[in-house]
């Protein structure tokens, strides 16, 4: 019986010398084949990596502008900061989520004013809403507190998002705040103030909103209504949960099931109905993001949610409102593992330059942000690997997003807030850094920032929304925190070239020109955008569109592909300036 | 004189040259008996490869060796052969019946498959016994726990066998392995980095940590590593076809495709035992380097090249989520809507089976002998994420109830519908169908239903 043994006998360390040096003497003729060859490979190997790092550093080292941006909020004086109810200690998923901010001329004076939702608390195992608040802008980056002047102390609801849209087609911006519990509908009067109409819009009744975009989605000219709905979560339903074991914390959306999204039809009488189901919304997911755009280029809304934890889903509208759900099969539902991921913040650009929208979407620490490329009829590719996104690491929990051309180099870059949902995190902390991502020539590079910036310091982002509040081409952003005050980041960059900016105005489509598709035309290529619905995290931004061009380009006029179907060549575009462009009436068919 | 010398000396070594070639004949002991501690010093040095070799010289001079024959069994399984260590163990049994070493051997070749409770029992008896053995009898357990998600106990061993011998890096690489598996990365990160700064030529660490700065997104840094794989293993494909997706990510799609034809022209056997001794599962020989072919064409918008090499990926691999995305991806663009369509819902399903295993998987942690819990997992884990872990939790079932009808319809049906694969197979689904059937007529029967399903 032979034994396993340590011990040798001389006869074995003999054979062991000479098994030892055997294959050495046999392997001498062969040296020059197997190690020469297995060097040559290797000194091959080592090449190729070398000059992929050299590669690499070249391209980081590439100079390039990195914008800056001021926080202008502790100049205003202001006493507000979005309340999550933490202070209860329920430890409530709803705590979570955080607020949104909008951007929209309420009084129509030209200057871009600032809504913030204000969230709530916890009162007896109920929930209560705490006050948003409404900034007027007043020039100069001064804001002014109009929110009781507006009448707007309302807090019926704890509130989380916040979506602006002419739904009446008045030409005053209106506004939906979401929530738990129902929605806020504030129709703008047109004389500085707001009135609630949820009840008698048939808006008011949801489970949990977070997310709103407004949009044509029937192509009847009047914005309709897309919510998206998170969790079951009530009190009723409210586990006690570890992210990391031994301490109490929130629980994960894992513990809950997800509540169906709405869909609400604008009648074009001041009213909605619920179209949800003869829509074709699926009952499944956990709504945090929505964006309506036109993905496939047929000239109608389509419609993009982000969910958390389960698969995105991208909805093709067939032109008169009705949706068919592809996420899984057109490639924009999971990342390339197949995995759903955390998805919250969504924006939409050409980060390739090949005149279709790809997909943007800010996702969960441990997960990549995604970019799915459209490679054509809304089918779609996960690229976060390829594109150098994932190189920024897995951890960020990113929320408020958007897609502009900050640098004004022709291309669209990328910012996100981010801040930790768990209290008690071991992966990544619960203040995190804001992103910039610049985009060189379809690869993403992250910017890195000073602390004196706000971009290099910690905080706890929610809501983003991005306006050009002094008009002067750098575009701005306005961040809702979730635990400290909000931001209003003043873009300061020392932007060389020029900059075009357009507002249209709808007549046969809807007012706000959602869905529109603008190409302008340089000399150095076409740049297309698109006027969106929703979009970012529980936010949202300027309905103006917004190209920086390099000094040396020049401008060669616009199309615009209207909602309605009508086709316009415009020309002559005013540069650094912002464009008022009106809907032809003409017949499209004509 | 001179030539008379010559003579001699000529005489003599004829002599000797006879009777070297004759030593099979009057000497085949002392050449098996060479063969064989060959073979064990190899085992010994963890290279069962050079064993298997030696054995199949010691095999040629008397193929009815019973010690040759469970050093087979050893050394395939060592190699992670479960099916040839099987069938030579057998025959070791019919040569030499059930002896020590053969009780021995099946405990630990059951538990390499995940059946860990015989050796569970006897573990004590075999540390303290049989020191020579210690490092195979606690790598097997450690495997065997960690396919039974018995973490704490593989990580209690590791420390008992980290303390008797310092110097070995496995019990790092294997706690690595473990940590890796919980997702606790930094963790995992480093204890493979503990284990190549005990042997930094310890490819299967190096490779690991290529693996998680990839899962980290961390590409060059994958890159480094797989370098370090690459230049201290023969077996080179996976850290090859590990390089070429670090290369694709960098979009330097050229030098990612001359990769993966490399690794593409090896022998698919050759290729399974090379990410076997990487430690990864050997479906992925079939499988990697054609999704990594695959993603390249996919991305290039060459979609029926991507369908050349999706396909038999899918195959290969058929509870791989990524592959079948990709799949569903090129069928959806090629107007194959149908069967994209199918692919996606398989795939959504199994996200969801995905999460319900993990509540499953939490409150087993809290009642950790629950019976009907392991089958719910099992039953998930079979159909939806690996074969070997769902018959392994499967079998963890019938460990505690042994007349759990639910389970033997479900391993029947599974060695049913693989019967293909080998005898094993068949006697195995032989088993659980007539035990199943004999338990359905027993609750047919029953003026009580059973609770069991």
């Amino acid at each position: 019986m032979i034994k396993l043994s340590n011990g040798m006998t001389d006869f074995n360390k003999w054979i062991s010398h000479w098994n030892s040096q055997a294959p050495l003497i046999f392997a001498l003729g062969l040296c020059f084949l197997v190690v020469g060859c297995t060097s040559d490979k290797a000194d091959e190997l080592d090449r190729l990596t070398t000059e992929s790092n050299e590669k690499l550093i070249q391209e980081h080292s590439e100079t390039s502008l990195r914008p800056e941006f001021v926080d202008v909020w502790p100049e205003q004086n202001l006493n507000f900061t979005y309340h999550n109810g933490q202070d209860a200690g329920e430890l409530a998923i709803l705590e979570t989520l955080g607020g949104g901010t909008a951007v929209l001329d309420y009084d129509r004076d030209g200057l871009l004013d600032l809504f913030y939702t204000g969230g709530g608390s916890f009162e007896n195992k109920t929930t209560k809403g705490a006050p948003s608040i409404l900034l007027r802008h007043t020039g100069d980056f001064h804001f002014l507190d109009k929110t009781s002047a507006a009448n707007m102390d309302l807090a019926d609801f704890y509130s989380n998002g916040c979506s602006v849209g002419d739904y009446d087609n008045d030409g005053f911006q209106d506004l939906i705040v979401t929530g738990y519990g129902g929605s806020i509908l504030w129709k703008n009067l047109g004389d500085g103030t707001f009135e609630e109409t949820s009840i008698a819009a048939g808006l008011r009744d949801c489970y949990w909103g977070s997310s709103a975009a407004w949009g044509d989605i029937n192509g009847d000219g009047l914005l309709d209504l897309y919510l998206t709905q998170y969790t079951d979560w009530s009190f009723q339903n409210h586990p006690e949960c570890q992210l990391t074991p031994g301490r109490p914390d929130v629980c994960s959306p894992h513990s809950f099931k997800g509540v169906g999204d709405l869909l609400f039809f604008n009648r074009g009488d001041g009213t909605f109905y619920d179209a949800t189901k003869t829509a074709g919304l699926v009952p499944e997911g956990k709504g945090l993001g929505v964006i309506l755009a036109d993905l496939d280029n047929d000239t109608d809304l389509d419609a993009y949610v982000c969910n958390d934890t389960v698969e995105n889903f991208l909805y093709l509208n067939d032109g008169k409102g009705k949706f068919e759900e592809v996420g899984l099969i057109n490639g924009a539902a999971v990342d390339d593992r197949a995995t759903p991921n955390g998805s919250m913040g969504v924006d939409i650009m050409d980060y390739n330059h090949d005149g279709l929208p790809d997909l943007w979407v800010a996702n969960y620490e441990k997960e990549a942000f995604a970019l799915y490329r459209n490679d054509g009829d809304a089918q779609f590719l996960y690229v976060s690997n390829d594109t150098g996104v994932t190189s920024i690491g897995a951890l960020f929990v990113g929320f408020g997003t958007a897609c502009a051309d900050f640098d004004w180099d022709g291309d669209e870059d990328i910012v996100v807030a981010n801040g930790h949902v768990a209290y008690f995190s071991t992966n990544s902390p619960f203040r995190q850094e804001p992103l910039y991502l610049e985009n060189r020539k379809g690869r993403f590079a992250q910017l890195e920032y000073s602390d004196s910036s706000y971009f290099g310091q910690s905080h706890t982002g929610r809501g983003l929304a991005l306006a050009d509040f002094n008009e002067d081409g750098n575009l701005d952003i306005a961040i809702s925190n979730f635990s400290d005050p909000p931001g209003i980041l003043k873009n300061t960059s020392d932007t060389k070239g020029k900059w075009i900016s357009v507002r249209l105005i709808g007549t046969r489509s809807n007012r706000d020109a959602i869905g529109a598709r603008l190409i302008l035309h340089t000399s150095a290529g076409d740049q297309v955008r698109q006027i969106k619905g929703g979009g970012s995290y529980l936010s949202s931004s300027d309905i103006r569109v917004h190209w920086g061009i390099r000094a040396d380009v020049i401008i060669r006029g616009i199309s615009i592909y209207w909602p309605s179907g009508v086709q316009q060549e415009v020309k002559t575009l005013q540069p650094n300036t912002s464009n008022l462009i009106l809907e032809p009436n003409t017949n499209p068919e004509s | 004189m001179a030539f008379r010398a010559r003579k001699k000396l000529i005489l003599s070594l004829v002599i000797l040259l006879v009777a070297i070639l004759s030593s099979p004949v009057w000497g085949r002991g002392l050449w098996i008996s060479l063969f064989q501690d060959r073979a064990v010093q190899n085992l010994l040095e963890r290279n069962p490869e050079n064993a298997l070799e030696w054995l199949a010289y010691a095999q040629a001079l008397d193929d009815q060796n019973p010690t040759t024959k469970i050093l087979f069994a050893r050394a395939y399984r060592k190699s992670r052969d479960v099916e040839q260590a099987y069938s030579v163990l057998m025959k070791y049994y019919e040569l030499a019946g059930s002896t020590e070493e053969y009780l021995q051997e099946q405990w630990l070749l059951k538990a390499q498959i995940g059946d860990n409770a015989d050796l569970q029992k006897h573990l004590s008896e075999l540390l303290i016994k049989d020191q020579a053995d210690m490092q195979d009898i606690c790598e097997t357990y450690v495997n065997s726990c960690i396919l039974n998600y018995q973490f704490n106990d593989a990580l209690k061993i590791l420390e008992l066998w980290e303390a008797d011998f310092p110097e070995d890096p496995l019990p790092n690489f294997m706690r690595g392995k473990i940590y890796e598996h919980e997702r606790a990365l930094q963790d995992a990160i480093k204890e493979f980095q503990k284990t190549l700064d005990k042997d930094r030529t310890y490819a299967p660490a190096a490779y690991s940590l290529a693996r998680i700065q990839l899962t980290l997104k961390k590409t060059e840094a994958a890159m480094k590593y797989y370098q370090t794989t690459l230049a201290n293993t023969k077996f080179k494909s996976p850290a090859k076809v590990g390089l070429a997706r670090c290369y694709r990510l960098l979009n330097q799609n050229q030098k990612a495709k001359q990769l993966l034809l490399e690794v593409l022209e090896k022998d698919v056997k050759e290729l399974q035992k090379e990410y076997q001794v990487m430690g990864e599962p050997k479906f992925l020989a079939n499988s990697a380097a054609h999704l990594e072919m695959g993603t390249l064409e996919l991305t290039a918008k060459n979609y029926e090249a991507a369908l050349k090499w999706l396909e038999p990926a899918a195959k290969a691999n058929p509870r791989d989520l990524g592959i079948k995305n990709a799949l569903a991806i090129v069928y959806s663009r090629l107007g194959r809507k149908q069967e994209a369509k199918e692919l996606s819902q398989t795939i959504k399903e199994t996200n969801n089976a995905l999460a319900e295993i993990q509540d499953l998987l939490d409150q087993m942690r809290k009642e950790p002998p629950n019976p009907e819990l392991r089958f719910q997992i099992g039953k998930a884990y079979l159909k939806y994420i690996s074969e070997e872990q769902g018959i392994v939790w499967l079998n963890s079932v019938l460990r505690s109830l042994p007349h759990h009808r639910g389970t033997h319809i479900e391993l029947a049906r599974y060695y049913e519908q693989n019967r293909a694969r080998g005898e094993s197979f068949e006697r195995l689904a032989k088993i659980h169908r007539e035990k199943a059937n004999a338990l359905t007529k027993k609750t047919e029967n029953s003026p009580v239903k059973s609770d069991q399903k």
